[in-house]
C-alpha cells in the first residue's frame, strides 16, 4: 500500500515538472502579417525552432487555386508581394506551409488586411518634387508626399506591432490546458472504474 | 509524429480509423479494475510528455514515452494512446481529430510491437535493463516507419519522408531507451506487479 502511494506521488512529481518547461504544441505555426506591398510571414516549430527552407503555398482561400510559391530563408521568414489577380478580385488568401514529414501549417489572410494599404498609391510612385520646390507648392504634391512619408513612417513603427498580433493570434498552451487534459483521463478512468465495479457487482448479485 | 490534419487521403484516414477502433476496443477489454489506474496515469504522461521538446538534432521532435506504455501497458497502450491523442489534438492542436486514428496506429502498434518482443526478456533481471532500452529506442524507430508509411500512401516520398522523421527522432530514441529503462528498472525494484500485468 506504502509503495503503491510512493509510486503514485512520484509519477505525479515528473507530471508536474513538465509545467515548467515552456508549452508549446508540437505543431507548424505559421503566422502573416501584411505590410505596405508586401505581405510578411514567419514559420517555426513549437518549442521554436525556425522551419528553414520549407516551401510556402499562397492559395485563393476560396477555391484554393494555387496563385504562387516562395520559400523561407535561413531565419524561417518569407515575404511575397501578393499576386495581382487576387489583388484585383479581392480575394483572401490562405498560406500553408508543409514540411515533407507531416507537419503542415495554414494562416489565413483576410483580403481586407492585405488591401487596406493598396487603396493608396504605393511610395515608389515618382513624386514631382523637384518641380515643386522650385515653383509655388501646389497643394495637392504637397498632400502627396506628406502621405508618402506618414506611410512609411507607420509602416516602419507599426510592422513590429502588427508581427506581435499575427503572432498572438496563434494559440498558446497554457497550464489550464494540461491540466484539463489530466483531468479528463482521470475523469475518464474514473468512469470505466465505476462500469467496471459495477459489472463485478452485478455478477456477485446474480452468483450469489 | 503527429500528422497534421489535411495531407493524408481519405483511403489512409479511414484504415487508420478502423484499425486504432480495433485495438481500442481489444485494449479496452484487456483492462480490469486493477488496471485501470495505471492505464489512465500513462496516458496523462503520454499526453504531457509531447509538451517536452527535444532540441537536439535536425527537426522539431517531442517525447512519446511510446515504448514505456507499450511495456507497462501491452493492448492497453491503444486506448492510453488514443485518448491522450484526442485530447493532444483538443487542448494542444496537435495533429487533428481526422487524423486521430492514423496517430493512433503509428504509436499504438510500435508499443504493442515492443511489449511483445522484449517480453521474455524482461522477466530476467539480467537482460531487464537491455530489453527496456531497446523497447524505449524501437518503439521511436517503429513509429517513425510507420508515420513515414502513412505519408507515403497519399503521395510524399516514401524514403525522404522516413529520412527526415529518423534523422529527426534518433535523439528522442536514445533518449527514450534510457527512460525506459531506468523507469523499468524503477518500477521492477519497487512495483514489480505493475510490470507483470497479464494483458496479452
Amino acid at each position: 500500500m506504502n509503495r503503491s502511494r510512493i509510486l503514485t506521488a512520484l509519477l505525479f512529481a515528473v507530471l508536474f515538472s513538465f509545467f515548467t518547461l515552456p508549452a508549446e504544441a508540437h505543431k507548424l505555426n505559421v503566422f502573416c502579417w501584411a505590410g505596405d506591398t508586401e505581405v510578411y510571414g514567419e514559420v517555426f516549430f513549437s518549442g521554436g525552432r525556425k522551419a528553414k527552407n520549407v516551401v510556402v503555398h499562397v492559395q485563393d482561400a476560396k477555391t484554393h487555386t494555387l496563385l504562387l510559391t516562395t520559400r523561407t530563408d535561413e531565419e524561417g521568414k518569407f515575404q511575397f508581394v501578393p499576386p495581382q489577380q487576387a489583388v484585383q478580385q479581392k480575394q483572401g488568401l490562405l498560406i500553408t506551409v508543409e514540411t515533407g514529414d507531416g507537419h503542415r501549417g495554414e494562416w489565413p489572410l483576410a483580403a481586407d488586411e492585405y488591401l487596406l494599404t493598396e487603396s493608396v498609391p504605393p511610395p515608389t510612385e515618382q513624386l514631382p518634387i523637384k518641380e515643386s520646390a522650385t515653383a509655388s507648392v501646389d497643394m495637392e504634391t504637397v498632400r502627396v508626399i506628406v502621405q508618402v512619408i506618414v506611410r512609411q513612417e507607420l509602416e516602419r513603427e507599426l510592422l513590429p506591432i502588427k508581427r506581435e498580433l499575427a503572432e498572438a493570434r496563434e494559440k498558446k498552451i497554457s497550464s489550464r490546458d494540461i491540466l484539463g487534459g489530466i483531468g479528463c483521463i482521470i475523469g475518464l478512468a474514473g468512469l470505466l472504474a465505476w462500469l467496471q465495479a459495477n459489472k463485478k457487482k452485478k455478477k456477485r448479485s446474480t452468483d450469489g | 509524429m503527429h500528422i497534421s490534419e489535411g495531407i493524408l487521403s481519405a483511403p489512409v484516414l479511414l484504415s487508420g480509423g478502423i484499425i486504432a477502433a480495433i485495438g481500442t476496443y481489444i485494449g479496452l477489454k484487456k483492462i480490469d479494475l486493477e488496471q485501470v489506474m495505471p492505464v489512465a496515469l500513462l496516458s496523462s504522461a503520454f499526453f504531457v510528455a509531447g509538451l517536452v521538446h527535444v532540441p537536439l538534432g535536425p527537426g522539431s521532435v517531442h517525447l512519446m514515452l511510446i515504448g514505456l506504455l507499450g511495456v507497462m501497458l501491452g493492448w492497453a497502450a491503444f486506448p492510453a494512446i488514443l485518448i491522450a491523442l484526442f485530447l493532444q489534438a483538443l487542448f494542444f492542436q496537435f495533429g487533428g481529430f481526422a487524423v486521430l486514428g492514423v496517430n493512433t496506429v503509428t504509436m499504438a502498434t510500435p508499443a504493442l510491437c515492443c511489449y511483445y518482443l522484449t517480453r521474455s526478456w524482461m522477466n530476467n533481471p539480467k537482460t531487464r535493463p537491455a530489453a527496456a532500452f531497446l523497447a524505449g529506442f524501437l518503439a521511436i524507430l517503429l513509429a517513425s516507419l510507420l508515420t513515414a508509411c502513412a505519408l507515403a500512401l497519399t503521395d510524399t516520398g516514401f524514403t525522404t519522408a522516413a529520412q527526415l522523421i529518423i534523422a529527426a527522432n534518433v535523439p528522442v530514441m536514445i533518449i527514450e531507451g534510457s527512460i525506459t529503462m531506468f523507469t523499468v528498472g524503477f518500477l521492477a525494484k519497487v512495483q514489480p506487479e505493475i510490470l507483470h500485468l497479464n494483458y496479452a
